[in-house]
């Protein structure tokens, strides 16, 4: 059983190996940047800088992010703005609405500055990164010029944790923000993990967080105490690799082109609620041929579609409870990036999903199995058109240069603008009528 | 460059059909005015002049280039924030530091150094 258990969790595992001798000797850091989108609102309006700032979701809808100035207010995250309004009144955070272009834009200057490092880098999500650390400087001096230099370049303030591991650079992570305060730390022993609690470890969600403190498990120490058969049949692999990980036992090795996404997903709030099937199929079909062009952008296909829908929580007697979701994928035969298939497929979903009456807030396209499209062209039985592919390709180019949805579905016709955004800022990075402006005062 | 940005290239032939250009092995790549003049590209901003600053020969409307990588020294035009908003100034040497000007104050931060000023005259 425990054979079994290593040899799934940790890559590379042989017989015979013994743990300790995969123990980890290089460092890996994790680079998160502080409150991220806080900090792109924040960069060209210096005159925010101490006050509470936050990023709405879509739509205006959820506090996102928050600036810490907003955190110590006591305002939560995903918090209704309405409630946060009525309830600060003049007080309440400066708010903006959330400006995508600009994080992902400011997100590729940040990976750039460290990627100039010429160390490994993995991109893990929009403001995280980890980055291979050599061995011949002290973990400290590299992990403040990784610091340093992010913010001098870009103006975005990070924090690094210095770990052997990935779920080690996270908890170190956690203990120079939370515990010493501090831009960056270097995890020294694995004494210091009975300082931090196990429910602010990396993917234990709280419902293992309850299980584990039944057990009197509170923090990481305690974790890495435990019986590794106990955690691989309470937790799942996932739970025993981080119980590996934590011992210094590499089971999420760096991937280097890491952008390749497992499943895209698009899904947006819309404006108002909306209980049309029609009206709701010509949302869907803008999300299904935007979720096709990143598939197409990785140059894969898809094996999975799903839609789901989900219904405004807000309209119904009773509180905040859950948001009623209703989620449904089916198989796609065969495999395609081709967005006329995926139309089909997603429409014939929502088909199934609808029901008359009901108004739904929220709608989005999951794809899902991804494979290489090179890998799958294999398949004899079903040889794609190359007609389709030079269709898409040509479709993709000709937005691409002649700006988005220049070609369109003739089933996306009739949708209006989706997002309510009252309070974006400007696409300052990406547009010339939107550059920054310096004024004498 | 991807492929398919080729597609609107429209396919005229390039290469001399009759002879072949005796300066082909010469041919260097056109002259691109973004890297001559954005030598840190990820810490490269673009900003727009709002006001005249005739001391620094700045117009309104011009574009300024500012990096933020850029080696700060004495004498050099940089962009920064005083009393929470953008100033411009001149970069000088003090004991606590770089700082902006004459009127200097010891809170004010250096954002980046303005490294051109680009000016539309048509």
């Amino acid at each position: 059983m425990l054979f079994d258990a290593w040899s799934e969790a940790v890559p590379g595992f042989q017989p015979g190996l013994d743990l300790e001798s995969l123990a980890h000797r290089e460092r890996l850091a994790l680079v998160d940047c502080n409150q991220f989108y806080v900090s792109c609102e924040r960069l060209f309006r210096p005159e925010l800088r101490r006050v509470p700032v936050v990023v709405l979701s879509n739509n205006d809808g959820c506090v996102i992010a928050r600036s810490l100035e907003a955190r110590e207010m006591g305002i939560e995250m995903g918090v209704p703005w309405f409630q946060v309004r009525a309830r600060y009144g003049v007080h309440a955070p400066i708010a903006f609405s959330s400006n995508y272009t600009l994080y992902e834009a400011l997100s590729e200057r940040v990976m750039a500055s460290l990627r100039s490092f010429g160390h490994g880098l993995e991109v893990y999500s929009i403001d995280e990164a980890f980055v291979q650390l050599p061995s011949e400087q002290p973990w400290e001096i590299q992990a403040e010029a990784l610091s340093t230099r992010v913010e001098r370049w870009t103006g975005i303030p990070v924090g690094v944790g210095i770990g052997s591991t990935k779920s080690l650079a996270k908890v170190a992570s956690w203990l120079a923000k939370r515990r010493y305060k501090r831009p960056w730390y270097a995890l020294q022993d694995m004494a210091e993990l009975a300082e931090v609690p196990v429910d602010a470890l990396w993917g234990i969600g709280p419902r293992h967080a309850i299980r584990l403190r039944e057990r009197s498990v509170k923090s990481a120490a305690d974790f890495v105490q435990l019986d590794p058969v106990w955690v691989r049949k309470q937790m799942t692999v996932q739970g025993l690799r981080l119980y590996l990980e934590l011992q210094g036992i590499v089971c999420h090795p760096m991937q280097a082109n890491g952008r390749r996404r497992r499943q895209i997903r698009h899904a947006r709030s819309l404006a108002r609620d909306e209980s049309c099937l029609r009206r709701l199929k010509t949302w869907l079909a803008g999300f299904v041929a935007q979720a096709a062009v990143k598939l197409r952008g990785q140059d894969c296909i898809a094996g999975k579609l799903g839609v789901y829908l989900i219904s405004n929580r807000f309209r119904q007697e009773g509180g905040y409870e859950q948001s009623p979701q209703v989620f449904i994928n089916s198989r796609l035969e065969p495999a395609s990036s081709y967005t006329p298939d995926l139309l089909k497929a997603a429409h014939r979903l929502l088909e199934q999903l609808y029901r008359p009456g009901q108004a739904y807030k929220k709608i989005g396209v999951l794809l899902q199995d991804l494979v290489p499209r090179q890998e799958a062209s294999l398949n004899w039985l079903w040889p794609r058109p190359e007609s389709e592919r030079v269709l898409m390709t040509t479709v993709d180019a000709v937005n691409s240069s002649l700006g988005h949805q220049a070609l369109f579905y003739a089933c996306q016709l009739g949708a209006g603008r989706y997002s309510r955004q009252e309070n974006r800022s400007p696409h300052y990075l990406t547009r010339w009528d939107e550059l920054p402006v310096i004024a004498k005062r | 460059m991807k492929p398919q940005e080729n597609l609107f290239v429209v396919p005229i032939q390039n290469q001399a059909s009759g002879f072949a250009s005796p300066a082909e092995s010469e041919r260097e790549p056109c002259l691109d005015l973004g890297k001559q003049l954005i030598a840190h590209p990820a810490a490269t901003f673009l900003l727009r002049a709002g006001t005249d600053w005739r001391e620094f020969g700045i117009c309104k409307g011009d574009l300024l280039v500012v990096d933020r990588a850029w080696e700060p020294y004495a004498g050099l035009l940089a962009m920064g924030i005083r009393e929470g908003s953008f100033c411009l100034g001149r970069l000088q040497r003090s004991a606590w530091g770089w700082r902006l000007g004459q009127q200097a104050e010891p809170d004010d931060e250096i954002w980046g150094v303005v490294c051109h000023v680009i000016r539309r005259l048509v």
